[in-house]
């Protein structure tokens, strides 16, 4: 993705892990943002929910804005219902528990919720399914195909955590988190436009991730000014310190407070634009095929009569 | 229109008809099929260990391996793979550099369930936990460890549009000049999830599929994994396919969400003609220019009721329809394409294929698939249906000439 799209608004939720094997439950949530009532749903439907309906902020969506739905595992928690009932207690799946192992049944309850016929896509990609699916939206956006869309992630824990570390190949006392964080697109800004998702890029290789980098630093580079950087999943030490290295003075490495999880990526751009920062972010993440993603946020978006300006932020993560 | 378009390089399929391509086209459109083929009747599938076992027919890939294998999976996934690429006739570069898209409802489910399975079976049951392994990533993982891929990746999961919708995007991201070759796969292959959840559903009939048949009474499931290699051609590509050899060109095609239930899209047909008439405005065609249509054609109630209506409030003179499922079962996510490659060859030999096991007229859908396989013109355009649980629905628009 190399032309940028902007961000009009975003809304999430996120938890870390709770030990204790009961996620905090979101009827409550729900209830403040959805437009309706859904029974027979899991609770990677209702993050998908919740984190949506808090982006679109009770506004009234143009009934064409494309969803564009993601995650690193998927329904977790009804799939692995699923196959206890099946393989461990010989039952056969309630028809409900079937579909919601889908992946984009949670899609289809967002466009329901919000009144939304567009386009409705699950795409993902291993650690990178956030920067997948940003690729696929704004290809569409860019073709002119559609106006404007919904961009979300969503994962969820599922107990024991030592289990969910395995199947997320992770060691077994990472600290994990769960959540569903979206983004309201366009192709142009406006006065609502809160931050610029400016470029997202994938590398084959730390080295080919190193020596753009290192162009994108010279003095005649986009990064000429120090930047703010997160380093999301499959980033070790060397790669690291690397990155630190060849960017300019002053560039620093900056958390957002949640744990091991699909959607750290997004929750960066979410922390980041919650926090009021100016200049840009650089997330950067690597997969387990050594696969390297940048993606390049700016907070400073809005055109005003004079000028560009950081619009004023009414949003709150939790 | 845009100037640059994808075109089909390359197929591979492998599916109840056939191990490759050829073979599969080559009895989807014998004049007397083999003793054993899927079209005379489906196989039959047991799982036997609930309280009320089930039985059901079923379109399985005929192999050696025991069926829940994870070592079947992988080289029926690789051989249709290296066929579409031995079809494209790529050179290393091309082929380790293409984009990579799959669509699929079930991804890997079948080698977790064989390995919990195996756990459960196993000395240390009590340690056995399900789900062993899970996201959407390592089937194309596996394909470029093994194959050398280095090319993006995108797994879409949208039911059974979910390869093709990656075929539209794959097509969309040629066009837009973003790579200049794409590998699309659908992958459906064994796993007891889907066949206990569409059982459940009560959506499995117990004899075999009569899409749009009075009496219907509902679809098989089958396996399958087809992959095609998208190409980009520059010029132009409106006059159903100047300039392109006789190719397929993806001309365009649709994708909405229809809101009226999570399994089935609305029987009124309004939101199947949306997306019909949004794939026709994409491709720039008009309905009356459609050739021929390659149909979902679940043989469910409600889908068959559904896409009819849809298709009978697009067209006001309904041209030729086929539906496929009769030949190889639903393969779920990937019938988007194997569907295609199957039809593609129909049309590659001069023929639109009939839909095996229709009788009787439904007077409630207006709809009556081809009884006799017949030519087809030199050039033409034709569209393809699908259509998903989650609302998804997708249409394509393919020409050829």
């Amino acid at each position: 993705m190399d032309k940028p799209i902007y961000i009009q608004s975003m809304g999430a939720v996120y938890f870390d892990a709770v030990e204790s094997g009961v996620q905090p439950d979101l009827k409550q949530a729900m209830t403040e943002v959805c437009t309706q009532r859904f029974r027979r749903i899991d609770r990677f439907i209702q993050l998908a929910l919740v984190g949506a309906g808090r982006c679109a902020k009770g506004k009234l969506l143009d009934a064409q804005t494309a969803v564009y739905l993601t995650s690193g595992a998927g329904p977790t928690s009804m799939n692995i219902d699923v196959q206890q009932n099946i393989f461990r207690d010989h039952r056969e799946p309630r028809p409900v528990s079937f579909i919601n192992t889908l992946g984009n049944s949670a899609g289809y309850y967002v466009g329901k919720d919000l009144g939304l016929c567009g386009q409705n896509l699950f795409v993902t990609r291993d650690v990178h399914a956030f920067e997948s699916v940003l690729e696929i939206a704004a290809l569409d956006i860019h073709a002119g195909r559609v106006g404007q869309s919904l961009i979300g992630i969503v994962d969820e824990i599922s107990h024991p955590l030592f289990h969910q570390c395995q199947r997320m190949h992770l060691p077994a006392d990472t600290k994990l988190g769960e959540g569903s964080h979206w983004f309201l697109v366009s192709g142009n800004a406006n006065d609502e436009t809160i931050g610029v998702i400016e470029e997202s890029r994938m590398f084959d290789s730390d080295d080919a991730l190193i020596t753009s980098l290192t162009s994108c630093a010279s003095p005649t580079g986009t990064y000429r000014q120090p930047l703010l950087l997160f380093f999301g999943l499959g980033c070790d030490s060397e790669l690291i310190k690397r990155c630190l290295a060849t960017l300019p003075v002053g560039t620093r490495k900056v958390g957002f407070g949640q744990q091991a999880w699909n959607g750290l990526n997004a929750g960066a751009i979410n922390g980041f634009l919650e926090s009021d920062s100016d200049g840009k972010l650089l997330i950067i993440s690597r997969d387990r095929e050594s696969r390297c993603h940048a993606t390049r946020v700016s907070s400073l978006c809005s055109i005003s009569e004079s000028g560009w300006r950081k619009n004023k932020l009414l949003y709150t993560i939790k | 229109m845009a100037a640059r378009k994808a075109v089909i390089a390359g197929k591979g399929l492998s599916c109840a008809l056939g191990a490759n391509a050829k073979a599969s086209v080559e009895q989807l459109l014998a004049e007397e099929p083999v003793p054993a083929s899927p079209v005379l009747a489906p196989q039959r599938v047991s799982i036997d260990w609930f309280p009320e076992p089930i039985n059901m027919p079923w379109y399985g890939i005929a192999t050696e391996e025991p069926r829940e294998s994870p070592e079947r999976f992988f080289r029926i996934f690789e051989s249709v793979v290296k066929e579409a690429i031995d079809d494209a006739r790529l050179n290393e570069v091309e082929t380790s550099t293409m984009a990579l898209f799959i669509g699929s409802s079930s991804y890997d489910i079948g080698i977790a369930e064989h390995l919990y399975q195996q756990d459960l079976r196993g000395a240390k049951c009590e340690q056995a936990f399900p789900l062993p392994v899970t996201g959407f990533g390592h089937l194309i993982g596996h394909l470029r460890r093994k194959l050398g891929f280095r090319g993006p990746d995108f797994s879409y999961s949208t039911a059974c549009s979910a390869s093709a919708n990656a075929l539209l995007g794959a097509s969309r991201m040629i066009e837009a000049g973003i790579c200049q070759h794409a590998l699309v796969i659908g992958f459906e292959l064994y796993n007891v999830t889907s066949l206990t959840g569409f059982n459940g559903l009560q959506l499995i009939t117990s004899d075999r599929l009569r899409p749009f048949d009075k009496d219907r009474s509902g679809l098989v499931l089958g396996e399958g994994c087809g992959a095609i290699v998208l190409s980009a051609v520059d010029g132009n590509t409106d006059g159903a396919g100047t300039g392109t050899d006789g190719k397929f060109v993806i001309q365009g095609g649709a994708s909405n969400c229809d809101t009226y239930s999570v399994t089935t899209a609305n029987p009124d047909g309004t939101s199947i003609a949306a997306v019909i008439n949004a794939a026709l405005f994409d491709a720039g065609v008009n309905a009356d220019d459609i050739t021929a249509i390659k149909a979902h054609g679940t043989g469910s109630q409600l889908n068959d009721q559904g896409e009819s209506a849809g298709l009978n409030r697009v067209f006001l003179s309904l041209p030729p329809i086929s539906a496929l499922k009769p030949y190889i079962g639903h393969t779920l996510g990937a019938c988007g394409i194997n569907e295609l490659v199957l039809y593609a060859g129909a049309l590659q030999r001069g023929l639109l294929p009939k839909t095996p096991g229709f009788k009787t007229v439904d007077p409630a859908l207006a709809i009556t698939p081809l009884q006799t396989t017949i030519p087809a013109p030199v050039r033409g355009h034709y569209l393809f249906n699908y259509f998903g649980f989650g609302g998804n629905n997708t249409s394509l628009i393919v020409s050829h000439g």
